[in-house]
């Protein structure tokens, strides 16, 4: 039976094997017959290199790729966790013209409950 | 009578204890409870929760749980799963309402209520009994690491009909996580399966949800692409549990709780609601007299992909009673947008994101090999609907395999113009 690994096209990390065919991929995916290939994804997050190799997953690639969900969220939380101390900083700038740090100060709150 | 079957509502507790549910008629084997976290019924309510969850013992249970808070500029998703039978996880990654099934009585059932909220939430329910249902348990089981078959076993009888639910957690027992995940299936031993799936992604800045059903596939798990990641279709049932196909995988064994049943009769199919015509519209011959059945829908037509926003319907009636919730969480969005109904007088209600209703049907007759639904509204464009429908007695010998596509036939004359 034919399998197909999809990939994260930017870094080649395999999100998923499939022996559905055709395979559905989104935009951001290219899939790659790896049948006959002995890919087993229960050892971690992998790459399929352009020579049909295997290698372990960087956490960087695992991040990019979004197949380490646990990383993506807790990068989106630090992400919006500095957003909100920037606007906070910003608001509280003596030097911003007053109307900018109202502005500022309900755009934190309003953004981040802050 | 060789099976007996209940359809119901009741609201939670608002303070922990156990409270013994009565009036069932019998007592039952198996219960199935779904919440959406409903206040008034018939009444839209913001901020969406989802909980699944049946048992069959004191020590056989699981629910899981799904949520997502409306206007939020950064999406505020979870999910939970546990051995309980009702868990509406709270969308900051908390308990909100939860209880566990104490035991089956000869008019009911207990739950004891761990967990409770000040504001009593409408939960529906399923309770099948009587002497056809000869065994039943529920599963725990990890989803396959490799595309193939795998072979479940531990269940300790070969199964009729099994329903499959899943929030994609590699670990066992009691869990609460960021992101809203919720997969729904079935498969019954005659080859007919279906799923359905819900997701929302957690501490968006653009809310991204999204959805999809398939009738080819018993379980399945979508991810942010969004894409089906996980999927898996029925092979057999076995002496000691059943074989499914990973057609699909991530690697991760996550978790699958399954509800299995031998006895009875089940037929599992899929049909489009009518869009004019109306009102009344028959299911594809089922192949058994049902006594009761459930509808699920995610609300669209048939898709070979996911698609956007979050959004299910569950239902179902045994031909007296109604039961019908619903849930969405809309995608695309810079402040998030969630919502719930919940009707006890509605067999299905499908929605939009306003929220409007765009279509509901009442139950209307069992017949001796279909469900009649009436639709009070009848929806301006095609919904696939999934249904289980479950018969007294075992299941035919031989019938048409419900993957087969189904000539289906709609009577436009009125009820009651129907000889």
């Amino acid at each position: 039976m034919p399998v197909t690994a999809v990939l994260h096209t930017e870094t080649r990390v395999v999100r998923r094997l499939t022996t559905d065919f055709p395979a559905l991929i989104a935009p951001d995916e290219t899939a790659v017959d790896v049948t006959g290939l002995d890919i087993n994804l229960s050892g971690g997050f992998t790459v399929l290199e352009l020579d049909n190799s295997l290698r372990p997953a960087s956490p960087e690639e695992a991040l990019e790729s979004g197949v380490d969900e646990a990383a993506a969220g807790a990068r989106r939380k630090t992400r919006h966790r500095a957003a909100s101390v920037a606007l906070g900083a910003a608001a509280a700038d003596p030097l911003s013209h007053t109307s900018l740090r109202e502005a500022l100060t309900k755009l934190r709150l309003a953004m981040y409950g802050e | 009578m060789g099976l007996s079957v209940k359809t119901g509502s009741f609201v939670t507790e608002t303070a922990t204890g156990s409270k013994a549910y009565t009036g069932l008629g019998f007592q039952p084997k198996v219960l199935l409870l779904w919440s959406v976290g409903g206040v008034t019924a018939g009444t839209f309510r913001t901020g969406a929760y989802t909980s699944v969850g049946f048992g069959t013992d004191s020590t056989h249970r699981a629910a899981l749980g799904w949520s997502s808070q409306n206007g939020q500029n950064f999406s505020n998703c979870a999910r939970t799963q546990g051995p309980n039978v009702l868990d509406l996880v709270q969308w900051d990654v908390t308990t909100h309402i939860r209880a566990d099934l104490v035991s089956m009585d000869s008019d009911g059932f207990t739950l004891n209520y761990t967990t409770v909220n000040a504001t009593a939430k409408i939960v529906h329910y399923l309770a099948i009994g009587g002497s056809d249902i000869t065994s039943c348990t529920v599963l725990d089981w990890p989803c396959g690491v490799a595309t193939g078959n795998k072979v479940v076993t531990g269940v300790g009888f070969q199964p009729d009909a099994v329903m499959h639910l899943s929030i994609g957690e590699p670990s066992s027992g009691s869990s609460l996580q960021a992101d809203a995940r919720l997969s729904f299936g079935m498969m019954e031993a005659g080859g007919g399966q279906w799923s359905n799936v819900i997701y929302s992604v957690d501490n968006s800045g653009t809310s991204d949800s999204q959805r999809h059903q398939q009738t080819g596939k018993c379980i399945q798990k979508l991810t942010t692409t969004p894409s089906v990641n996980m999927a898996a279709q029925f092979v057999s049932m076995d002496s000691d549990g059943f074989t499914v196909n990973f057609t699909s995988v991530t690697g991760v064994a996550e978790r699958v709780f399954s509800l299995c049943l031998k006895g009875g009769s089940h037929s599992l199919g899929s049909f489009s609601a009518i869009t004019s015509g109306g009102p009344a519209q028959d299911s594809p011959s089922l192949g058994l007299a049902p006594l009761t059945y459930l509808l699920s829908s995610f609300n669209s037509s048939g898709q070979a992909s996911p698609i956007g926003s979050t959004r299910w319907s569950l239902g179902g009636s045994d031909g007296t009673s109604e039961e019908t919730a619903w849930a969405n969480d809309t995608d695309a969005l810079g402040t998030s947008a969630s919502d719930t109904l919940s009707k006890t007088d509605k067999a299905i209600v499908i929605c939009s994101a306003t929220p409007a209703v765009l279509g509901e049907a009442d139950h209307s007759a069992l017949g001796s090999d279909v469900f009649t639904l009436t639709w009070s509204t009848v929806p301006v464009t095609a919904h696939e609907l999934l249904y289980w429908a479950i018969g007294a007695g075992a299941a035919p010998a031989a019938r048409i395999p419900r993957w087969l596509p189904v000539m289906r036939t709609h009577d436009p004359r009125p009820l009651d113009a129907v000889a």
